[in-house]
C-alpha cells in the first residue's frame, strides 16, 4: 500500500474578521491516495475552496492557517520555509482554482503562457519548454494548433483544458480542481471530466476534485468526502457513498437531485446552511436534520470508522 | 380550437452583426424557430441547448427586451411587434420574468422590499398598504419564505436561493399568465435547486402558470417540463414530449447530449470518450445551407451539407429535423 | 428626540466612523474641511477689505502683530490669504459642481439612450476635449470686460464639463447592461425612472470622485490664468497673491512670506482633494484596501 500521497490532519483555517472568528475550515482530516481522485463535495460556504487553498498554502489574510499538518508525501507542507515550498507547489502538488478559465493573460498566446509556467519553476531553455507544450496540449485533448491561439479564440471548455495543461506542465503527482466543470455546456463538462480521468488512468496523477456537482463526482471519483459548515461528515468510496449514504446530510443532498434516468421527487435540504461565525452548537447540522437528538445538540461527532469502511460523523451511526 | 395559443413563436430569426464596421459576418443567435404553448391548461415548456444555442436570446425577445430581426412573436394571438406602448405595459404584466443571476437582478443600493413595492405600485395591484403586505406575506409564504426573513435586508444579506425565491415570489404576485424564467437555478448550489424547482412546479399545479424554461441541464428539464425544444446553433432540432424526447431521442445531437449528462450514480459511467474538435463551437457561422449540425453529426451524409433537413413526426407529439427520417 | 434626529445622528457616528477606518478620506477631508471652515469665517476674522493698499508697513517679516507678515504694498498677507481662500474654493466649487453637473446629463443622455444621440454627444466631448483649454481660456478671459468671481467660474465650467461627461457616460454604459435595469424595463420604469432610481444611486460615489476631481481640475485652470493677472478684478484669490507677488519679485527680493502661504494653501488643496478621491475609491472598492 505505502504511504498515501497526501495527508491532511486536523487542518484549520479561520478568517479573522472584526465581527469575530469565521471557521471556514475547522478540523478536517483526509487522505489522498496515489493515482485516485479524491472528491470533496458540499454546498457553497461548506469551507471546501478554502480547504482547497489552505492545502497549498495559498490562504491570504484575513484567512490564517491555524492548525493542523498537510503530509505531502511525507513532508508536511505547512513547516517549509518558502523555497521548499516551491519545490513542491506547482511542480508535485498544482492547482486549478475556480474560474481559472478568467485568469488565463488575454494579451499573451496559450503556448507562451504554459511556457511561462514551467519556466518559473524549472531552469530550461525557450526552447526545450516549447517542446512540452504540444505533448501536454493533446494530454487534454486539444490540438497542437491552440498553442499559437489567445484566450478569446478559445471556447470556455478549451480554455479550461488549457489551464489543466497548464497545471500538469511539470509532471505533478497531484492535482486540485476547485469547480472546474462549472459555467461549461455540458459535452464540454464531459470532455473535461475525461480528461482529469485521463490524467489517472494514463499518467497516473492523482485529482482532489473539489464541486458540488454531485453527479460530476458520481462520474469520475474514486473516493468522496462530503463537507458542511467546515467539516467534513463522510468520507467512502463513491459506489458506497451514493447507494447508501450514512449521514443525514449526504442523504439529504442524494434527494436533492434530479436524475436524467427516472423521474422521482426531489427536495431541498430545510433551512440554511450556518453562520460559520457563530455555529450552532454541538453538531453542525442538528437544526437541519430530520433524525436530530438531544445528543446531536450538546456534543460534537467525531469522524469515525464505520463497519463497512466508511468514515461517518454523527453520534446515530457510529455508536 | 378557436382560442388562440397563449405563446406561438413563428420563423423567428435574430441576426447579430459581428467583428468590426466592414465585416459582413452574421451572427445567427435565432434561425428559424417555431413552437407554440396551449391555452387550455398551464405547463412547462423548456427550451434546451449549449451556450450559443439561442435560448437566451429567444426568452429575451418573449419578454419584448430584444427584438427579433423577422419572425413573429404572439401572445394570446396578439403580434407582440405590434403592441402599442400600453399594449407593452399590459403585456409586461401578463409575462413574469425570473432571470438566472441572483446577484445582478437586483439593485444593490436598496433593500429588497424595493423589488415588490415597485412592482405593486407600476401594476397597480393593490390600493391600500394594509392590502399591499398581505399580498407580499401571500406571495412570500408561497415559495416558502417569511417576512422576517427577507424583509427589511438589502441583497448582499440573503443567499442565492433566497433571492431567487423572492424573484419568483415577485412573479407570482404580479400575478402573470406566464412566467418566462431563464436558467434560474444554474447559479444556485445543486443541493438547494430541488426548492426553487419546487416553487415553479408549483406555479403550475397550483397556481395555473405557464412556464417557459431555459436551461441547459437536461436532469432539471426532465423534471419538470411538460415539452421540450432542444436548440443548437440557433435552431430547434427536435421537440415534443419531454419523456419521449429523453427517453427516445431522435436528433443525433439530442442523443449525443443525452448521453453526457453525467448521471449521480457512480454505476451509470460514461462508456466512450468523446472528442471535441479543436474548433469546439467557436464558429461564427453565416446562414447554413443544411443542417446546422453536419460538422459534428456522426451519422451525417451529402444530403445533410446542402439540404435543410425537414421537421418530420416520428410520433405522435415529437417532431425532429433530420434527414435520416424523412 | 424624534426618528429623524436619531437617524440622523446614526448617519453621523457612521460617517465619522468611515472616516477614522480610511485614513486617506478622514485625512483629506479633514484638512479641505479646514481650509472651508477657515474660508467661512472670512469676514469675521478679517473684517475689512485686505486688498486696500498702504494699510500697514510694507514687507515686515512675520510676527506676532501680522502673522503672515505684509507685502510689498502694504497688505497684512494673512488676511489676504484667508479672503484669497475663500474666492479660490468658491470659484473652485462653482466651476467643479457646473462642470459635474453638465457632464452627469450629458453623460446620462448618451450612455443611457445609445444611438445617434449617443454618437452626437460623445462628438462634441472629444472636440472639447481636443480644443487646448487653457490658451483658449485666456483669450476669453483677456476680452472680458470685467472678470468676476461668477464669470470665472462660468468660464471654467465651461471646460471642465467634457472629463466628468466621458466617465459618467462609460460609468452609465455599464451598469445599463446590468440585469437590474432589465428588470426595471419590465417592470414598466420609463427612462427617466431607470436613469435616476436604478442608475445614478449606484454611481454616487463615482460622482463624487468625479466632482472632486472636476473642482481640482478647476482650480488648477484657475490658478493658471490668475497667475498672468486673469483673474477676478474685484477681489483676492490664492493665484492673483502669486501674481502680484512675482509682479514684485517678492522672491528675488526676499519676501519669501508673501509667495509660499498660497503656494502651501494650494498644494494642500490639491492634496486632500486627491485623498478623498483615493480614499472614496477605498470605501467603495474593497479591494483596494490594505
Amino acid at each position: 500500500m505505502g504511504l498515501p500521497l497526501l495527508e491532511v490532519k486536523g487542518l484549520k483555517a479561520y478568517y479573522r474578521t472584526r465581527a469575530g472568528e469565521v471557521k471556514a475550515v475547522d478540523g478536517v482530516s483526509f487522505s489522498v491516495e496515489p493515482k485516485e481522485i479524491f472528491g470533496i463535495a458540499g454546498e457553497s460556504g461548506c469551507g471546501k475552496s478554502t480547504l482547497g487553498m489552505a492545502l497549498l498554502r495559498l490562504v491570504d489574510p484575513p484567512c490564517y492557517v491555524e492548525a493542523g499538518d498537510v503530509l505531502f508525501d511525507g513532508v508536511d507542507l505547512l513547516e517549509l520555509d518558502a523555497e521548499g515550498l516551491r519545490t513542491i507547489r506547482w511542480k508535485r502538488f498544482s492547482y486549478i482554482p475556480q474560474s481559472s478559465m478568467n485568469a488565463l493573460n488575454p494579451v499573451a498566446r496559450i503556448g507562451s503562457q504554459i511556457v511561462d509556467a514551467i519556466a518559473a519553476h524549472e531552469h530550461l531553455s525557450e526552447k526545450e519548454a516549447n517542446k512540452r507544450v504540444a505533448p501536454l496540449l493533446k494530454g487534454v485533448g486539444l490540438a497542437a494548433e491552440c498553442a499559437d491561439m489567445y484566450p478569446h479564440e478559445l471556447s470556455g471548455g478549451m480554455k479550461q483544458r488549457a489551464i489543466i495543461a497548464m497545471a500538469m506542465a511539470l509532471g505533478p503527482q497531484l492535482i486540485l480542481a476547485d469547480e472546474p466543470t462549472t459555467a461549461l455546456d455540458v459535452n464540454v463538462q464531459r470532455v473535461v471530466l475525461q480528461a482529469l480521468a485521463y490524467l489517472r488512468e494514463a499518467m497516473g496523477v492523482s485529482v482532489i476534485l473539489v464541486t458540488h456537482d454531485m453527479a460530476a463526482q458520481a462520474e469520475i471519483a474514486d473516493r468522496l468526502a462530503i463537507m458542511y459548515a467546515g467539516k467534513i461528515v463522510e468520507v467512502g468510496a463513491v459506489d458506497d457513498v451514493f447507494a447508501d449514504p450514512l449521514h443525514p446530510y449526504t442523504q439529504g443532498l442524494m434527494s436533492a437531485i434530479p436524475s436524467l434516468a427516472e423521474k422521482r421527487q426531489i427536495k431541498s435540504i430545510p433551512g440554511y446552511p450556518p453562520n460559520l461565525l457563530d455555529p450552532p452548537p454541538g453538531c453542525r447540522f442538528h437544526p437541519r436534520c430530520p433524525v436530530a437528538v438531544g445528543r446531536c445538540r450538546e456534543e460534537q461527532p467525531e469522524l469515525r470508522s464505520e463497519a463497512r469502511g466508511r468514515l461517518v460523523a454523527c453520534h446515530l451511526v457510529v455508536e | 380550437m378557436s382560442e388562440p395559443a397563449l405563446l406561438e413563436l413563428k420563423d423567428l430569426v435574430k441576426v447579430y452583426p459581428v467583428g468590426g464596421i466592414f465585416s459582413r459576418k452574421r451572427l445567427r443567435a435565432v434561425d428559424n424557430v417555431s413552437f407554440t404553448m396551449p391555452s387550455d391548461r398551464a405547463t412547462i415548456a423548456t427550451l434546451a441547448g449549449e451556450s450559443g444555442s439561442g435560448k437566451s436570446t429567444i426568452a429575451r425577445i418573449v419578454l419584448g427586451l430584444i427584438k427579433p430581426t423577422s419572425g413573429e412573436v404572439r401572445y394570446k394571438g396578439r403580434n407582440l411587434a405590434e403592441l402599442s406602448r400600453k399594449g407593452r405595459l399590459a403585456y409586461n404584466k401578463e409575462v413574469g420574468a425570473v432571470f438566472q443571476d441572483p446577484y445582478g437582478t437586483y439593485n444593490p443600493f436598496y433593500k429588497v422590499d424595493r423589488i415588490f413595492s415597485k412592482a405593486i405600485k407600476k401594476f397597480k395591484l393593490a390600493s391600500s398598504d394594509a392590502d399591499r403586505d398581505k399580498l407580499i406575506l401571500h406571495a412570500l409564504s408561497n415559495v416558502g419564505l417569511t417576512p422576517e426573513e427577507v424583509l427589511g435586508r438589502y441583497p448582499h444579506q440573503l443567499s442565492g436561493g433566497q433571492r431567487q425565491r423572492i424573484m419568483l415570489a415577485r412573479a407570482l404576485l404580479i400575478g402573470p399568465s406566464m412566467i418566462v424564467a431563464d436558467e434560474p437555478v444554474s447559479m444556485i448550489d445543486a443541493s438547494l435547486r430541488a426548492g426553487i424547482l419546487n416553487v415553479v412546479r408549483d406555479l403550475r399545479d397550483k397556481h395555473g402558470m405557464s412556464c417557459l424554461f431555459i436551461t441547459h441541464d437536461l436532469s432539471v428539464a426532465r423534471y419538470l417540463s411538460d415539452s421540450i425544444v432542444i436548440l443548437y446553433r440557433g435552431r430547434a432540432l427536435e421537440r415534443g414530449s419531454t419523456d419521449l424526447v429523453i427517453e427516445k431521442p431522435a436528433h443525433p445531437y439530442s442523443q449525443l447530449l443525452i448521453g453526457s449528462v453525467p448521471l449521480p450514480d457512480p454505476k451509470k459511467r460514461w462508456k466512450e470518450r468523446i472528442e471535441l474538435d479543436a474548433k469546439d463551437l467557436l464558429e461564427v457561422a453565416g446562414p447554413v445551407a443544411g443542417c446546422v449540425f453536419y460538422e459534428r453529426c456522426p451519422q451525417a451524409g451529402e444530403k445533410c451539407l446542402k439540404e435543410m433537413p425537414p421537421s418530420v413526426e416520428v410520433e405522435h407529439d415529437h417532431v425532429v429535423s433530420c434527414h435520416q427520417y424523412s | 428626540m424624534g426618528p429623524s434626529k436619531t437617524s440622523l445622528l446614526l448617519a453621523l457616528r457612521r460617517v465619522l466612523a468611515a472616516l477614522v477606518e480610511f485614513p486617506k478620506l478622514g485625512v483629506g477631508v479633514a484638512v479641505l474641511l479646514t481650509l472651508i471652515v477657515l474660508a467661512g469665517l472670512a469676514s469675521v476674522l478679517v473684517p475689512y477689505d485686505p486688498t486696500s493698499m498702504m494699510r500697514v508697513p510694507p514687507d515686515l517679516p512675520p510676527s506676532s502683530q501680522h502673522l503672515l507678515g505684509t507685502d510689498t504694498l502694504g497688505r497684512d498677507v494673512a488676511a489676504q490669504l484667508i479672503h484669497s481662500i475663500r474666492q479660490s474654493l468658491t470659484i473652485g466649487a462653482m466651476a467643479g459642481s457646473i462642470g459635474t453637473l453638465i457632464g452627469i446629463v450629458v453623460g446620462f443622455m448618451a450612455g443611457y439612450k445609445g444611438g445617434l444621440v449617443d454618437s452626437g454627444l460623445r462628438t462634441l466631448i472629444d472636440v472639447f476635449l481636443v480644443i487646448p483649454m487653457w490658451p483658449l481660456m485666456v483669450v476669453i478671459a483677456s476680452y472680458v470686460q470685467f472678470l468676476t468671481v461668477p464669470v470665472m467660474a462660468g468660464l471654467l465650467a465651461a471646460f471642465s464639463w467634457p472629463w466628468p461627461a466621458r466617465a459618467m457616460r462609460a460609468q452609465v454604459m455599464s451598469l445599463g447592461q446590468r440585469e437590474f435595469v432589465n428588470l426595471a424595463k419590465l417592470t414598466n420604469l420609463n427612462s427617466f425612472e431607470i436613469a435616476f432610481q436604478e442608475i445614478m444611486p449606484n454611481m454616487l460615489s463615482y460622482i463624487g470622485a468625479n466632482f472632486a476631481n472636476a473642482v481640482a481640475g478647476a482650480m488648477m485652470a484657475e490658478v493658471g490664468l490668475e497667475i498672468i493677472g486673469l483673474g477676478p478684478q474685484n477681489t483676492t484669490t490664492l493665484g492673483l497673491m502669486l501674481y502680484w507677488a512675482m509682479w514684485r519679485g517678492a522672491l528675488v527680493r526676499g519676501i519669501t512670506w508673501w509667495v509660499f502661504p498660497p503656494i502651501v494653501v494650494l498644494i494642500s488643496v490639491f492634496i486632500s482633494l486627491h485623498l478623498i478621491n483615493m480614499g472614496l475609491d477605498e470605501v467603495y472598492n474593497p479591494r483596494l484596501r490594505r
